[in-house]
């Protein structure tokens, strides 16, 4: 082909150029995935696939520790979590279930936690022990068979582990993650048996277990004055253990496994809850996750474990003072190294009740913010605003009487500790109310009815933790789900948190309307910053089918 | 644009089309990103630092029966030293053990040890021993607390024991054991750079000996400490009697220690007052002499650390030791410390007119029970010295 074909060929070629272009230009939108799929907003993950081929998994729990303290372990991009629906709310999983705030729970529900059962029954028959370690116990059978994991407290230190286990453990289960059935029991020395084939790690190495073996491990926990021994009994979790999960990455063996641990709203948001309890050891050993068969089908299921740290209690003691407060690397270990002590931290001024199983817990100078794990954890540090906000929701659906029951199930002796825990429970969930809920817009709830009235609800206000804005603004738009584009409809406002459309609103069916709603607050700017909703046309009127908070 | 990158174009713009078009709902676009996952599946692997503490662990903490390196047990002045440890469970709740080390500075030892299983529902503990024990390079500098520095001898010390010692727990802090052994020691010149003990003009007792004893030892404590290796509160009064008798009627003496240390935390421990008194007293049997080395000494590392090792030696011995502990990090405490100590040939001789002092500065890198690194510097009018050790200072 040469210059001689003339110009009619470079005008077609010409053309054809800009054809291809021009259709290349409208391949983001040919292409364009919608923003809103027909099935969202998602509220339970889809059914798993077969993860039969997980496999056991652990961390050493020193390379845990050392990772967590000096490698910057997880996604190095901070963006938002990546496993929330289109409304910004975490679908039920395998990780976690909507219980608080989506199901109608009672206090007598959190109560009873995740128990199924009233606890082991009968005299105990060891299968296994442990005569070594941070907490020595065993594992049993009850009479009727079923096996639990027993612990007790620390010698010094009664109904301190056990009762924070116990009240903890109904707490996260309420707030829906999937934890283990734990109970107080009461065992004697002598309605402990030893099955035939029990063994027991002494010295390092397992060996068959004896009789007298469960009186050394009894030797070496607290017993109470009429010869009894108060115990933690922990039921065996459903499934075949795969070992611990970790707060970053994914599992390569479950295929279900998609979102980074670090990118996980739930875990994420268990900075908060964990800051609200003090459960300050979050490693991963700490955690199981198992393989469960559900209509055939195996799947992953992770559980945080193990919440003897927690309330203020150490597990075996309470609390070292620094927990809650500082990474075990310490804040500023090397101006305090020169400083001869100097400057004291405020943490080091508490005073501390002194009451039967209570540990070093309290209220007054609880700071969400600040409060600080044993050492990072690479989901925690990577909670951002609507993270903690999201999470500071679920605890707003905590009632004074659900964590009354909770603290309820510890069984403490003493009615001034169990009153204790209650108010400091209470103090330390409206100190995160506080500190959250007003951080961000908090407008939740967004409705918007047949006839075209909007209607919303400020977080802020209902949990008396911010003051009523002026008032509130709505900015109005049709939306086109395919492109992202929004075309203004109107704007409208009002000093209550309802408004009327401004206007005409799309009825066709599938149209969408996106509704920027913002709070005018003297108090509180970041409420100005408009949440976007975006709601869908169905047969039976507007759907919620979108939220971006931040 | 040529045809074939017009052509590139249109097959990227249509693969793309008909990838967007393969999800319709929220549910296909998930299942599809587990389907991607489940076909590169992987068995979980560990990280590398995973693997190496893992592996350290079997080599330091591996399960018995087991062979392990050790840092030895050496008395100060061993320096730096390497070993290796066996242990081999007898029973179901029974140890034997084996281990040997050796110091930089040729030190040398070996200790093997049974221990029974514990029993009184493990309150108490009875084990059995032999050890041996060479230090090449001592230091004396003569008797009395008025020895100058010039006055430093060498010498090396053999020795060699066998026994059993019972070690019981009673309630609360409560501590008690008694032990028996037989015990002999050879001294000689050493091989040290100083001069020679033997060419030493002193008045050194039993210079060149080799004596023997039955040891018979018992102590009891009030222990309220976090442990032994590390404690932040609490406090260790303990008195320990020994007698050393000689069977050939010419070294026998006994010995008294007396040791008291208290711990006071302030404001949650961000500061400790650490103080330890310390008295070591022996008595010679009736006409016998007491052995140079095996009587009471103070100087180094963990008596008084702005003197050199065994710096002052007497049949009694005064130790006074406080520090101002801080705690810049959950893992680190530092220290101020101001030791005094002195040596006089009999109890009522002690003055706390002649006390040695020195004081220093130092880091402590610690876990909840043990203290694994020590590094101080620390002074005296005999200068400046520097310490790096593991365990506490006291």
């Amino acid at each position: 082909m040469t210059r001689s074909q003339g110009p009619l060929h470079g005008f077609l070629r010409r053309a054809t150029l800009a054809a291809v272009v021009a259709s290349v230009a409208a391949v983001p939108v040919i292409a364009s995935t919608p923003k809103f799929f027909p099935d969202d907003p998602i509220v339970r993950e889809p059914d798993p696939l077969d993860a039969s081929h997980a496999q056991p998994f652990s961390i050493h729990l020193s390379w845990d520790l050392i990772s967590s303290l000096f490698v910057k372990e997880g996604d190095p991009s901070r963006g938002p979590a990546k496993d929330v629906n289109t409304i910004d709310e975490v679908p039920d999983s395998s990780w976690f279930t909507n219980r608080l705030g989506t199901q109608p729970l009672t206090p007598a529900d959190v109560e009873r936690g995740p128990d199924t059962t009233s606890g082991p029954v009968g005299r105990w028959t060891a299968v296994s022990g442990k005569s070594e370690g941070v907490r020595p116990g065993f594992t049993v059978k009850d009479a009727a068979g079923v096996t639990w994991f027993v612990k007790f407290d620390a010698p010094g230190y009664p109904e301190q582990a056990t009762g924070a286990e116990v009240v903890s453990t109904n707490l996260f289960w309420a707030l829906g993650y999937d934890v283990a059935e734990t109970h107080i029991a009461r065992i004697r020395r002598e309605d402990i048996g030893v099955a035939p084939r029990a063994t027991i790690i002494v010295n390092g190495r397992r060996r068959p277990m004896t009789q007298a073996d469960v009186g050394r491990v009894l030797a070496l926990v607290d017993r109470s004055p009429d010869g009894s021994y108060r115990a933690l009994a922990s039921k065996a979790l459903e499934g075949k253990p795969v070992g611990e999960f970790l707060y970053y990455g994914t599992r390569p063996d479950d295929p279900n496994d998609v979102v980074p641990h670090e990118n996980r709203r739930e875990l994420r948001a268990m900075r908060v809850f964990a800051a609200w309890i003090d459960r300050v050891d979050a490693k991963a050993g700490n955690t199981l996750d198992t393989l469960v068969t559900v209509d055939g089908r195996s799947s992953v299921r992770h559980h945080p474990l193990d919440f003897g740290s927690t309330l203020g209690s150490g597990g075996i003691a309470p609390n070292e003072w620094w927990e809650g407060y500082e990474y075990l690397s310490g804040a500023s270990a090397a101006r305090k190294m020169i400083g001869f002590g100097f400057p004291i931290e405020q943490w080091r001024t508490i005073a501390y009740p002194t009451l039967r199983g209570v540990g070093r817990i309290e209220g007054d100078h609880f700071d969400p913010d600040a409060w600080r794990s044993r050492v990072p954890n690479a989901a925690y540090i990577r909670a951002d605003a609507d993270d903690t906000f999201w999470a500071a929701r679920k605890l707003m659906a905590m009632s004074d009487a659900m964590i009354a029951a909770a603290v309820r199930s510890g069984m403490y002796s003493d009615a001034a500790a169990e009153d204790y825990l209650t108010r400091t429970l209470i103090e330390r969930r409206d100190i995160i109310l506080r500190t959250y809920l007003p951080a961000i817009n908090p407008i939740v709830t967004p409705s918007l009815a047949g006839d075209g009235t909007l209607t919303f609800d400020n977080a802020a206000v209902m949990s008396d933790v911010g003051g009523a804005p002026r008032g509130y603004r709505a900015s109005w738009y049709s939306y086109d789900n395919l492109t992202g584009l929004s075309a203004p409809i109107g704007a409208t406002e009002n000093r209550l948190p309802t408004m009327n459309i401004p206007g005409t609103l799309p009825d066709a069916a599938g149209s969408f309307v996106r509704i920027d709603i913002a709070a005018d607050s003297a108090d509180h700017p970041s409420w100005t910053v408009p949440i976007r909703t975006y709601f869908r046309r169905d047969a039976d009127g507007w759907t919620l089918v979108g939220l971006d908070r931040t | 644009m040529t045809r074939s990158g017009v052509t590139a174009v249109f097959v990227a713009a249509v693969t793309l089309t008909a990838s967007a078009a393969s999800t319709q709902t929220r549910t296909e676009e998930i299942d599809q990103q587990k389907d991607d996952k489940a076909a590169q599946l992987q068995p979980p692997t560990r990280e590398a630092g995973d693997l190496l503490v893992t592996k350290l662990e079997h080599i330091f903490e591996p399960e018995p029966p087991s062979i392990r390196p050790t840092f030895g047990d050496f008395r100060p002045g061993a320096g730096f030293a390497l070993g290796v440890e066996s242990v081999v469970p007898l029973k179901e709740r029974g140890t034997w053990s084996a281990s040997t080390a050796w110091s930089v500075e040729n030190f040398k030892q070996f200790e093997s040890a049974i221990d029974i299983p514990p029993f009184a529902t493990d309150r108490v503990h009875v084990r059995s021993f032999i050890k041996w024990d060479d230090a090449p390079d001592l230091s004396f500098f003569g008797l009395g607390i008025a020895s100058t520095r010039s006055d430093e001898v060498g010498y090396g010390l053999q020795t060699a024991e066998a026994g059993a010692e019972l070690r019981g727990r009673g309630p609360r802090w409560f501590n008690y054991g008694a032990g028996v052994s037989y015990l002999s020691a050879s001294s000689n010149d050493g091989t040290g750079s100083a001069p020679a003990i033997s060419r030493s003009a002193m008045d050194v007792p039993a210079i060149g000996s080799s004596p023997a004893w039955w040891h018979t030892t018992t102590f009891a404590a009030i222990d309220t400490r976090r442990s032994p290796g590390y404690t932040d509160s609490g406090g260790l009064y303990s008195a320990r009697l020994h007698d050393y008798a000689d069977p050939a009627g010419a070294f026998g003496f006994t010995r008294a220690e007396i040791d008291l240390r208290q711990f006071i935390p302030i404001v949650h421990e961000n500061w400790i007052i650490a103080l330890q008194a310390r008295g070591d007293m022996t008595a010679a049997a009736k006409g016998q002499t007491i052995p140079f080395f095996m009587l009471p000494s103070i100087g180094g590392r963990d008596t008084l650390p702005g003197f050199t090792d065994y710096r002052f030696t007497d049949r009694d011995s005064l130790l006074l030791r406080s520090e101002l502990r801080w705690t810049p990090a959950p893992l680190i405490n530092m220290a101020v410390f101001f030791d005094q100590g002195t040596v006089a040939p009999s109890a009522g001789a002690l003055s706390l007119g002649d006390l040695k002092r020195g004081w220093g500065i130092g880091a402590r890198f610690h876990g909840d029970t043990f203290t694994a690194l020590r590094l101080e510097v620390a002074h005296s009018d005999e200068g400046w010295r520097y310490n790096i050790a593991r365990g506490v200072s006291f």
